[in-house]
């Protein structure tokens, strides 16, 4: 309990893992203590520049849902998925970043969620260390995919249920739960069809393609989700998801695509830094899942480490979103 | 670990320069020294440009306001720029806090007279208002901004908005800046968006609710609760009346009249139709918004359509 780092919201270390850190001697290592620093310094820009920064755009929308068209809740959402990737990942990236400066490893927890071409490999990426902990008590006790495959579906739903539950006493966390384990359910049922269309359809041939239309439809439906998660209600959800697939033809009017950005409630200066940050985020997303970014760090010249490590200490200070809120939302959890 | 500590050091240095920086500098005069550019440089660069005007204004009424609270304050929008409240304090005798804020609205009308209330012992409080900023659509946040930075010196010494004002400072000073003038289209631009404002009129319920709450705080502490609505020009009464806002107006002025002692300038009358008395249609001269005072303040009434008591010199 007295291991701070990870103490309020993940992520969920197991005892093995954890415990014998506990019994070693921790002696002080710069290298180390430098890399946490840095892992923490990632966490607070993704926190405080992008996540308290978008908040009030989804908090101003989703709480009048139908004050506001298709557009506006569509862009709303996606917001949100940025927000609650930035907001979760960022602290999950502080305590581990904390842990290390202390000598400790703790289990990574996000990697690249949105960039997952299915929604099992979603799962494999978004809070892996919750998402491990039911595979491991929940649905394998259940008897997992070893069995016949309505029983494995059925396995899936109710450990994907559970985990909605799990995120509070309320039926959109629930709707949110058993979406994911429809999905799942569909993935299954359905896999051999998608598969036989893809090669019926040529797509086979184009992997790079077929890549990207699962990721934008993983995503499509990842954000169907999160709706069901930060809306008041299911009905203020089912209206969302509604609308959020009309009006779209408004985007190719220039006046009409500048009101539903201002409809946000987002002033010009937040919008582009918000922007630009997120473009910046994802571009280190790449390097990444290319290079690792210790080591491309590494080979710079230290001057230009230097700079990077200047601009993002001074963008979590100048740029952060400071007033207004800055709650971590998975701290009610 | 040494060298972790040199380069942690290294990293920090250019930042605790531009803090350093700020806190000599001391825009909005916060820690209240001499410092190297004078108050009258900084004090005229609160009005630099439309765009940094609400912030500006706001946080440097924070400091001082907080620094050295008044029993007697007057709470407003841009229309109280003008306001003389020198004026005002040798009328009655006593000192009146201005707290007019270019773009201020209704939620910050509200917030500044709660903070007030946290830090004085209130007796009387002029909310300067009019109809058009009590509409739902004016819910905009020019608050949070200033009241951050200026809550503590490591929030003001690192906020960005206060480094731009100690930067546009220190320009002045060292160099030139220009300001920002009236535009030659004021009275244009500002009709376009009083239109805007009132096509689409709301009233809002939420504002209505906060009034309230500020009312019953004012009877439970004694304080004097006074509502002024300040001239405006006949054109906005064209557009009010083209759009049939008049049971809506209604509905505001008895919202007034039920929360505190009311004075209404703004209706049509002999000083609203006057243009050389504005500077834009919402704006009145500094003139006529002295005539308003001496008539507020020293009585008797006679070009305002002014309803209610007048009030007396405290």
């Amino acid at each position: 309990m007295a291991f701070f780092p990870q103490l309020v919201a993940g992520p969920i270390e197991r005892a093995a893992s954890l415990l014998p850190q506990f019994r070693e001697v921790q002696r002080f290592d710069a290298d180390r203590a430098a890399s946490g620093l840095r892992l923490m310094a990632w966490g607070m820009f993704k926190k405080v520049v992008i996540a308290d920064r978008v908040s009030a755009a989804v908090t101003h929308v989703y709480s009048s849902p139908h004050d506001f068209p298709g557009p506006v809740l569509a862009l709303a959402t996606v917001l949100f998925a940025v927000q609650i990737y930035c907001d979760f990942s960022g602290y999950s990236d502080i305590a581990i970043g904390c842990a290390r400066v202390l000598g400790f490893t703790l289990m990574l927890n996000f990697r690249q969620p949105y960039h997952a071409a299915s929604i099992s490999e979603f799962w494999k990426r978004w809070h892996i260390s919750l998402s491990t902990w039911f595979r491991d008590y929940v649905y394998i006790p259940l008897g997992g995919n070893r069995t016949v495959k309505w029983r494995w579906c059925y396995n899936l739903f109710i450990t994907f249920l559970i985990s909605g539950l799990w995120h509070g006493a309320n039926w959109t966390f629930v709707a949110w739960g058993a979406l994911h384990g429809i999905y799942l359910v569909l993935a299954i049922v359905f896999g051999p069809l998608r598969d036989r269309l893809a090669t019926a359809s040529g797509l086979v041939r184009l992997p790079r393609l077929n890549h990207l239309l699962n990721v934008g439809w993983t995503l499509v439906l990842v954000l169907i989700g999160w709706v069901f998660f930060r809306a008041a209600t299911i009905g203020d959800a089912l209206h969302i998801v509604k609308a959020s697939f009309t009006g779209h033809g408004a985007w190719l009017d220039p006046a009409a695509a500048k009101t539903i950005v201002q409809s946000l409630g987002l002033g010009a200066t937040d919008l582009a830094i918000a922007f630009i940050a997120i473009l910046f985020m994802e571009a280190v997303h790449l390097v990444q899942a290319r290079w690792g970014a210790a080591a491309f760090l590494a080979r710079m010249p230290s001057v230009a480490r230097y700079g990077v490590y200047t601009a993002l200490v001074a963008s979590i200070i100048y740029y952060g979103a400071y007033h207004g809120g800055g709650e971590f939302i998975y701290f009610q959890f | 670990m040494r060298k972790l500590i040199q380069w942690l050091l290294l990293l920090a240095l250019p930042f605790v320069a531009l803090m350093g920086g700020v806190a000599w500098i001391d825009p909005f005069n916060y820690f209240g020294g001499e410092g190297p550019v004078p108050l009258e440089t900084r004090k005229a660069n609160l009005r630099h440009s439309g765009a940094v005007m609400p912030y500006y204004t706001l946080a440097w009424k924070l400091v001082e306001y907080r620094r050295r609270p008044v029993a007697d304050i007057i709470i407003g929008d841009s229309r109280l720029t003008r306001f003389d409240e020198a004026l005002v304090s040798r009328i009655t005798g006593r000192e009146l806090y201005n707290f007019g804020v270019p773009g201020g609205n209704t939620p910050s009308l509200f917030k500044t007279f709660w903070y007030a209330d946290s830090l004085a012992e209130l007796k009387t409080v002029y909310l300067q208002t009019g109809f058009r900023n009590w509409s739902a659509a004016q819910d905009y946040d020019i608050w949070e901004g200033p009241q951050w930075s200026t809550s503590s010196a490591i929030h003001y010494v690192t906020d960005r908005d206060v480094m731009g004002k100690a930067w546009l400072d220190a320009r002045a000073h060292w160099g030139a800046v220009e300001a920002e003038g009236i535009a030659a289209d004021q009275w244009a631009v500002v009709m376009r968006n009083e239109r805007a404002v009132l096509e689409g009129y709301g009233f809002s319920p939420r504002f209505a609710d906060e009034l309230k709450r500020v009312s019953e705080r004012c009877k439970e502490r004694g304080i004097k609760l006074v509502i002024i609505d300040l001239p405006v020009h006949n054109e906005v009464h064209a557009i009010e009346t083209e759009l049939g806002l008049e049971p809506a107006i209604a509905e505001y002025k008895a919202l007034m009249h039920s929360a505190g002692t009311y004075y209404d300038f703004a209706g049509p009358s002999s000083i609203t139709a006057d243009r050389s008395e504005y500077i834009d249609a919402l704006h009145t001269s500094k003139e006529l918004l002295d005539g308003v005072i001496r008539e507020l303040w020293q009585g008797p009434l006679v070009n305002g359509q002014v309803s209610g008591e007048p009030v007396p010199a405290p």
